[in-house]
C-alpha cells in the first residue's frame, strides 16, 4: 500500500519535473542532448508503469487496453496517408473516460509502443509513449474530477491536446538536432509544425464527434456487463 | 531478411546492451568522422541484414530529409561566420547548414540501428528481459501483438459480412456512415471475445501466484567472454564519440582537429558497430576452409 | 481418496433472474472417468461446466455445496491448477502470439521455475504430437492445431480434472475427429478425468463411461451410454432422437430396443447382417434453369501463388437448397468471394440468368454484421427485416443485445437481416457451424420456407449429415474444381467413404439408403418385388 502512494508521488513529480528536466537540459548545451532527453522521458515513463505493475491487474482490466490499443494503432496507419490526421487521440480519450486514467495512460503509451511497429521505431517512440500516456492520463483526470460534464470541454481539450502533442514532438526535435537551443528555435519548430498540429487537433475533434456517443455506450455495456473499471458516477 | 544471424543466439542481456549502446552512441555523434564511421556501419549492417538493395534504398530516400533539416536549420538559425547569403534580410550561413545536414543524417543512421536491433533483439527476447521484472506489462504487450493478426482478419471479415447490407453508393456521407458501422462492430466483437480471453486466462491460474517467466536463456561462459569484449570495446568507443581528441565545433565557425588517437579509436568504434556482420562472416569462412580441408583429405585418400 | 468434484443440491442464479440457471443439481466426478454432458444450448450446459471451476464460475448467488477433494475449500490455487478448462471457440482462449508462450503461459502463472517449465512443454508438445509447431506463431496454425494447442497448454500444467466445453464446435470434421481420439488418449493414458458437453454425440457416445442429460438447468441420473441412448429412444419424439447414432436409430426403427443396442457403425453393419437387400430408386435428372454458371473459372490470390480454383464448371438450378461440400481450403470461401464480386476470376465467367438475381451473403461470423445496440435496432435498420424477424420468432429476443445472443439466434438474425433486402439468391458459408440438432432443423426449416417462396439457396458445409438430409443438390470442391454434382441421393449413391453413416451402415445391404428411414423404404421396396 505504501508502495503504491509512493508511485503515485513519483507519477506526480514526473509529470512536473519532465518538461523542466529537458528543457534545462537543453538551455545548458549539454553535449549529448538527444541521448539525455531520451533517457529523461524513458525515466518519467516507468513510475506509471511501475504504478500498474503494482496494482496485480485483473485479466479483465487488460483486455480493454489491449484492444483499444490495437484499434488506435491500426486507425493510425489507416490514416498515416494524410499527415497527423489521426483518431489515435480521441480513442484514447475515450478509453480513459470510460476506464479510468491509468487505462488511458497505457492505453496511449501502447498505442504509440505498437503502432511504430507498424509505422517504423524510432528515437521518438517513447516520446510519443510519454504524450500519448499523457493524454489519457489527463484525460481520465479531468473526467472524473467532472470538467468533461459539458461536452464543449471535452472537445477542447481535445483540440488542445492535439496541439499539445504537436509541440511536445517538436520539443524531441529541436533537443536533438538543433543548435543553439533558445527560445527562438522552439518558436520556430512549433510555427513549422502548426499547420500539423492543427489537422491532429481537429481530427481529434472530429472523431471525438464522431465516436464518443456510440462509443462510450458500448464500453459502458461492457463494463457493466463484465463488472470492469473503476467506479467512475454515471453521467 | 536474415532471420537469425549468429550474434543473435548471444544472451538476451547483452544484446540488449548492445543495441542500447550503438543506438546511444550513433544518437552523439556529430562529429563528422564519428558520424561517417556510424553511417557507414549502419549501411553495411543495414545490407547485411536486408540486402544491399534496400540498404541504398533507405539511405536514397533520407537524403531529402536530410536537406530539409539542413533547411529548417538554415531559416531558423543564423549563428556562423560563413554566409552564404542573405535571404529576407537574414544570413543563410555554411556552418548552420552543416550542422542541420549533419543532424539529418544522424537520424538516419539512428533509425537504421533501430531496424537492424529489431532482428538482433526480437520482441521474444525484449520480454524475457522485462517479463520477470514487469510480468503485467509483459503480458500486455505479448496481447497486443497477438491481438494485431486477429484484428486485421476481424476487419476483413466485417467487410465481407456486411457487404450484402450496405447500400454501395459512393458517396462520401454514406461511405462515412459505413466506416462508423465497420468500426463500432469491431470494437464491440473484439472487447466481447477479449473478455473470452480474459477468462482463458483465469482459468489457467493467472494471478494466482507470483508469475515467473518461462523462457530462459542461460548466461554461458561463451557470454562472458563476449560481455568483456563488449565491455572493453564501449569503453574505447566511448573515449572516442565523447572524448576530446577530435573535436568538431560548428558554432561560430567550423573547426575540425584530429589526433592519431582519435584515427585509432576510430577504428575501435568501426569494430564494434559491425561485430555482428564481422562474426557471421568469420564463422563463414572458417566453415569454408574446415570443408575444403575435408574435401581435400578425402582426394588424397582417394589417391 | 477416489472423489475430484462433488456437487451436492447446487444451484446457481444470475444476478437479477428468479429461476436458476443450474436447478438442484447433485453430481460426483471420480478421478479417471469420461462423462459425455448433452443437452439443447441454453440449457445450462456452459454454466454448470463453468461452476465446477471456482476461477471461471461466472458472478451470481450459489446455493448448496461444491467440493473439490472433498474439502469445502474450493477457490483455491490447487483447482487453478487441477481442472483444467477448454473453452468453444479455439481462437479466443489463445492469450500470447507464439505457441512455445502459449503452452509456458500457465506454467508460469503457477511459478514454476523455467526449466521445468521448460521441460512440461516439452513432454506435452511431443504427446500431443504439436512439436513440429512449436516455433509457429499462433496466427499460422489452424483452426484444428489451435484448439489441440489449448489442450496441450491445459495439459501441461498437470490438471486431474478436464472440461471441456463444446470443444469441437468450430472444427471441421476431420479436425474435429483427430481431438476427440487425443482427448480419449489423455484420459485413457493418464487417467485424467474429463467431463465435455458436445452437441455431435455419435463419436462420444461410444467411447464414455457416462451421459448426463441437462434440461432446462436440472441433471439428469448419469447413465451408462447404452441405457441413455435406449431411454432416449423409447420417446420418438424426444428433441435428442436425431443426434443419437445412426446405428441406434435404425436398429430403434426395427423394433430392436434392447440392451444390446448397437452404437458404431460396425455394430450397425452387424444388426443389419439378416437383413434382406433392398433398393431405393434414385431421382430421375430434369432439365431445369439454373440462375447462374460458371465456365472454366480459374483464380488464384497473386501470381506467386498457385491455383486455388483450376477450371470450375458449376451451374446452380433455381428453386433448389444447394450443399457445396469439400474440405478445408478446397476454395469453396473463394469461389463465394468470385460470386460476390469480391475477386474476379483470371480466367473464364459467370454467367448470371437475366435480369441478374439479387444476392444476399451470410459469412461465417454473424457477428461480424452487427453494429446497433438492440436485436430490434439491428431488424429496423434493414427494410422489410423487421416483418421477418417477427415470422422468425425472433420477438422474444427483440430489446437484447445482439452480441448476447447464442450461435444458432444470432445466425437467424443475422439471415432476417439479410433476407431483408429480398434477395433471389441466398449465399450461406458454413451455416451449421458449432449448432446444435436442434437449430439446425430451425434453419433447415427457414431454409426451406425461403425456397418455397421461389429463393435459391447456395450453402457450403462441412456436415454431410445436414447436406443428405435437408439439400436438394450437393456438389463436391476438390482439388480446385467441381468432382460431382447431382441431386443430393444420386450424389451420395457414388459415394463409399463420404457420406453419413448410415449410408456406410446400409452398404451393400439397402442400394441408394442414406438415411434412417431408408432401412423401411427399401424393405418396403423388396417386400413389393416378393
Amino acid at each position: 500500500m505504501k508502495r503504491a502512494s509512493l508511485l503515485r508521488v513519483f507519477e506526480a513529480a514526473a509529470v512536473i519535473l519532465l518538461p523542466i528536466a529537458l528543457v534545462g537540459s537543453a538551455f545548458l548545451e549539454a553535449e549529448a542532448a538527444a541521448a539525455l532527453s531520451l533517457l529523461c522521458v524513458g525515466l518519467a515513463l516507468t513510475p506509471f508503469l511501475l504504478s500498474f505493475e503494482n496494482k496485480k491487474p485483473r485479466p479483465r482490466d487488460l483486455v480493454p487496453i489491449a484492444v483499444m490499443s490495437v484499434i488506435a494503432a491500426l486507425g493510425r496507419t489507416l490514416f498515416s496517408a494524410i499527415p497527423s490526421f489521426q483518431p489515435a487521440s480521441a480513442i484514447i480519450l475515450i478509453t480513459a473516460i470510460v476506464f479510468g486514467q491509468d487505462a488511458g495512460f497505457l492505453t496511449g503509451a501502447l498505442t504509440a509502443l505498437s503502432s511504430n511497429l507498424l509505422l517504423g521505431q524510432g528515437p521518438w517512440t517513447p516520446w510519443q509513449m510519454y504524450a500519448w500516456g499523457m493524454i489519457g492520463f489527463f484525460g481520465g483526470l479531468f473526467y472524473r474530477a467532472g470538467f468533461f460534464r459539458k461536452r464543449f470541454f471535452l472537445l477542447l481539450f481535445g483540440f488542445i491536446s492535439g496541439i499539445l502533442f504537436g509541440w511536445f514532438m517538436d520539443l524531441w526535435y529541436v533537443l536533438g538536432f538543433i543548435r543553439p537551443v533558445n527560445l527562438a528555435a522552439f518558436l520556430a519548430a512549433f510555427a513549422s509544425s502548426a499547420w500539423m498540429d492543427l489537422v491532429h487537433g481537429i481530427s481529434t475533434v472530429l472523431f471525438l464527434l464522431l465516436l464518443e456517443k456510440p462509443w462510450g455506450k458500448k464500453l459502458y455495456r461492457i463494463r457493466e456487463k463484465y463488472g470492469i473499471g473503476p467506479e467512475v458516477k454515471e453521467k | 531478411m536474415k532471420e537469425e544471424p549468429i550474434f543473435s543466439t548471444l544472451h538476451p542481456g547483452l544484446l540488449f546492451f548492445y543495441s542500447l549502446t550503438t543506438a546511444i552512441f550513433a544518437m552523439c555523434s556529430l562529429n563528422p568522422l564519428y558520424l561517417g564511421i556510424s553511417l557507414m556501419a549502419a549501411l553495411l549492417s543495414y545490407s547485411f541484414y536486408f540486402g544491399a538493395k534496400r540498404a541504398l534504398r533507405i539511405f536514397i530516400e533520407a537524403l531529402p530529409v536530410a536537406f530539409v533539416f539542413a533547411a529548417f536549420n538554415v531559416f531558423f538559425n543564423h549563428r556562423g561566420k560563413t554566409i552564404l547569403c542573405r535571404l529576407f534580410g537574414s544570413a543563410i550561413t555554411l556552418e548552420s547548414f552543416l550542422y542541420g545536414f549533419c543532424s539529418g543524417i544522424m537520424l538516419l543512421t539512428v533509425l537504421m540501428w533501430f531496424r537492424c536491433m529489431d532482428v538482433l533483439l526480437t520482441t521474444q527476447k525484449f520480454l524475457y528481459l522485462f517479463g520477470r521484472r514487469f510480468p503485467n506489462l509483459a503480458l500486455l504487450l505479448c496481447m497486443t501483438l497477438r491481438l494485431f493478426p486477429k484484428t486485421e482478419e476481424r476487419i476483413r471479415c466485417i467487410r465481407q459480412a456486411r457487404h450484402s447490407l450496405e447500400s454501395t453508393s459512393d458517396r462520401f456521407g454514406d461511405k462515412i456512415k459505413n466506416g462508423m458501422r465497420h468500426i463500432s462492430c469491431l470494437l464491440e466483437w473484439s472487447m466481447e471475445d477479449g473478455l473470452d480471453t480474459a477468462d482463458s486466462m483465469k482459468a489457467r491460474g493467472y494471478g494466482t501466484m507470483e508469475r515467473t517467466c518461462g523462457e530462459e536463456y542461460s548466461f554461458t561462459g561463451k557470454d562472458f567472454f563476449w560481455f568483456i569484449a563488449f565491455l572493453i570495446l564501449t569503453f574505447l568507443s566511448a573515449f572516442a564519440v565523447f572524448g576530446k581528441n577530435s573535436v568538431m565545433q560548428y558554432f561560430p565557425q567550423l573547426h575540425f582537429s584530429a589526433d592519431i588517437w582519435s584515427i585509432i579509436l576510430a577504428a575501435f568504434y568501426f569494430t564494434f558497430l559491425v561485430l555482428p556482420v564481422l562474426w557471421e562472416e568469420i564463422s563463414e569462412v572458417r566453415l569454408f576452409w574446415a570443408q575444403k580441408k575435408i574435401q581435400n583429405r578425402r582426394k588424397r585418400s582417394y589417391e | 481418496m477416489n472423489e475430484l468434484v462433488q456437487l451436492s443440491h447446487f444451484s446457481f442464479y444470475y444476478p437479477k433472474r428468479t429461476s436458476p440457471a443450474v436447478r438442484d443439481v447433485t453430481l460426483t466426478i471420480k478421478s479417471g472417468e469420461f462423462f459425455l454432458l448433452c443437452g439443447s444450448s441454453g440449457c445450462g450446459k456452459s454454466t454448470l461446466l463453468r461452476s465446477l471451476k471456482p476461477q471461471i464460475t461466472p458472478h451470481g448467488v450459489i446455493e448448496g455445496e461444491r467440493t473439490f477433494k472433498l474439502s469445502k475449500n474450493f477457490d483455491t490455487d490447487q483447482t487453478a491448477s487441477e481442472i483444467g478448462f477448454v473453452f468453444q471457440d479455439p481462437e479466443n482462449q489463445i492469450v500470447t502470439d507464439t505457441v512455445s508462450h502459449e503452452l509456458s503461459f500457465g506454467l508460469e502463472n503457477l511459478g514454476l521455475p523455467p526449466a521445468e517449465i521448460r521441460q512440461r512443454v516439452a513432454e506435452t508438445a511431443l504427446f500431443l504430437g504439436i512439436d513440429h509447431l512449436i516455433q509457429k506463431p499462433v496466427n499460422e496454425i489452424s483452426g484444428g492445431e489451435k484448439q489441440l494447442l489449448n489442450l496441450a497448454a491445459i495439459l501441461a500444467m498437470r490438471p486431474k480434472l478436464l472440461l471441456l466445453d463444446e470443444p469441437t464446435a468450430q472444427l471441421d470434421p476431420v479436425a474435429a475427429k483427430h481431438f476427440l481420439e487425443l482427448l480419449l488418449r489423455v484420459n485413457r493414458e493418464m487417467g485424467i478425468a474429463v467431463m465435455v458437453s458436445e452437441h455431435c454425440m455419435e463419436d462420444l457416445l461410444p467411447i464414455c463411461d457416462q451421459v448426463c442429460l441437462m434440461e432446462r438447468g436440472a441433471l439428469h441420473m448419469p447413465l451408462p451410454p447404452r441405457e441413455f441412448v435406449r431411454n432416449i429412444m423409447e420417446n420418438s419424439s424426444h428433441p435428442f432422437w436425431e443426434a443419437m447414432p445412426a446405428a441406434s436409430r435404425i436398429a430403434a426403427q426395427n423394433g430392436a430396443l434392447d440392451e444390446k443396442i448397437p452404437l458404431t457403425v460396425r455394430e450397425g453393419r452387424v444388426f443389419l447382417q439378416n437383413f434382406p437387400e433392398g433398393e431405393i430408386k434414385l431421382p430421375v435428372c430434369l432439365k431445369m434453369d439454373s440462375i447462374f454458371s460458371c465456365k472454366e473459372i480459374w483464380f488464384r490470390y497473386r501470381k506467386e501463388l498457385p491455383f486455388v480454383l483450376r477450371g470450375v464448371d458449376f451451374s446452380l438450378h433455381s428453386g433448389k437448397i444447394h450443399a457445396l461440400l469439400g474440405g478445408n481450403g478446397a476454395g469453396k470461401s473463394t469461389l463465394f468471394q468470385l460470386l460476390s464480386g469480391e475477386l474476379f476470376p483470371q480466367r473464364g465467367s459467370i454467367k448470371w440468368k437475366h435480369p441478374k438475381p439479387r444476392t444476399a451473403f451470410l459469412w461465417q461470423e454473424p457477428k461480424a454484421m452487427f453494429s446497433r445496440d438492440t436485436v430490434r435496432e439491428e431488424l429496423v435498420s434493414q427494410n422489410g427485416a423487421l416483418e421477418l424477424g417477427l415470422k422468425m420468432g425472433l420477438k422474444p429476443l427483440f430489446e437484447r443485445h445482439p452480441y448476447d445472443l447464442s450461435g444458432g439466434e444470432q445466425q437467424r438474425l443475422g439471415i432476417a437481416l439479410v433476407l431483408g433486402i429480398q434477395p433471389d439468391l441466398l449465399l450461406l458459408d458454413e451455416p451449421t457451424k458449432g449448432l446444435d440438432p436442434w437449430n439446425k432443423k430451425l434453419l433447415a426449416e427457414l431454409l426451406d420456407r425461403y425456397r418455397q417462396q421461389g429463393g435459391t439457396v447456395l450453402l457450403t458445409t462441412h456436415d454431410v449429415e445436414f447436406a443428405a438430409r435437408f439439400c436438394d443438390e450437393c456438389s463436391l470442391l476438390f482439388g480446385g474444381r467441381i468432382v460431382s454434382s447431382a441431386p443430393t441421393r444420386t450424389f451420395f449413391s457414388a459415394n463409399a467413404l463420404y457420406t453419413t453413416n448410415a449410408a456406410r451402415i446400409m452398404n451393400g445391404k439397402i442400394k441408394n439408403g442414406l438415411l434412417c428411414e431408408d432401412v423401411g423404404q427399401g424393405l418396403k421396396t423388396y417386400k413389393n418385388q416378393l
